[in-house]
């Protein structure tokens, strides 16, 4: 095996991309980088993989993956930045969490996996911020991958 | 650190040294000194490493079996955003290449078979000079007996 992980990533960041929905807000998409500073927002990021590796067969190893999807919106208007804040078009973290888990849940990333991608667990959280509202989510996923030794 | 965990580092450290696809780029790999402040990144660091007391292995044999954990924790570095996590010698990268290093794999016989993968972990660990990535394998096994 080698740079699976990074293919797996890779393949994850091209489905958020290539999401019609997110494409048609979301103004930063990356791969590991969090530096929240340093992002135009919204934003989505892939990061945080961990996974597990059982042997199956003599020739066969099994590896379940969990990768987190971390996204934060900003606003000037109160509220605005965690649902919307009922202001038409605009999208909060719930939509862009709910947004993530549609583009991805079900998700075979072109036939590399072998069980497709379900979710773990979601969560939000109110991010301090000097010029307006800002607020981060996350979307944990699980997922399988069934790979040659 | 009693002698069979110090058996199990050495032979930790000498699975990593010897791969070839860590020494291209690895700059440290050490046993138990996991304080990334003072690396050169990348590094390695073999620690944590237990023994179950009087945890004996029943059926053929009886005797020996003790299950020993340990854990191989490593990390990245970069100034390029996202770098230091997908890039070619990011963190993602660098779990494969230790985990092929080390598995499957009895260390040399000092396991009574190939080690169980308990885990592999990434996560960010910001960083005032750049963007760093922790990552973490652990492993546990069944000590050979004698």
């Amino acid at each position: 095996m080698s740079g699976e992980n990074r293919e797996l990533v890779s393949r994850i960041y091209d489905a958020l991309r290539n999401d019609k929905m997110l494409a048609s807000y979301v103004k930063r998409f990356s791969k590991g980088d969090t530096g929240a500073a340093r992002k135009l927002f919204p934003f989505v990021s892939v990061g945080n993989v961990r996974y597990d590796v059982e042997p199956v067969t003599t020739a066969h190893d099994l590896y379940k993956y969990t990768v987190e999807v971390f996204g934060g919106v900003r606003s000037l208007v109160p509220g605005a930045a965690f649902d919307g804040g009922g202001v038409p078009g605009i999208r909060g973290i719930l939509h862009l969490c709910d947004d993530l888990a549609i583009a991805l849940r079900g998700a075979t990333l072109g036939g590399f996996l072998s069980r497709p991608m379900e979710i773990l667990n979601m969560g939000y959280e109110p991010g301090p911020d000097k010029s307006g509202f800002t607020a981060y989510g996350a979307v944990v996923f699980v997922m399988e991958i069934m790979r040659l030794r | 650190m009693s002698l069979i965990e110090k058996t199990v580092v050495d032979s930790v450290l000498e699975a990593l040294s010897g791969s070839e696809a860590l020494s291209a780029y690895v700059k440290s790999v050490t046993a138990g000194d996991a304080a990334a402040a003072r690396k050169q990144f990348p590094f390695i660091a073999v620690g944590n490493v237990s023994t179950s007391a009087g945890v004996e292995r029943l059926g053929e044999g009886g005797g020996g079996g003790k299950v020993c954990s340990f854990e191989i924790v490593f990390g990245a570095k970069s100034l390029a955003p996202g770098e230091a996590f997908d890039g070619e010698r990011g963190i993602l990268q660098l779990c494969e290449d230790v985990l092929s290093a080390v598995w499957p794999s009895d260390f040399g016989g000092v396991f009574d078979g190939p080690v169980l993968v308990r885990g592999v972990e990434t996560g960010y660990g910001a960083d005032s000079g750049g963007s760093v990535w922790r990552g973490v394998v652990r492993m546990e096994g069944t000590l050979a007996a004698g």
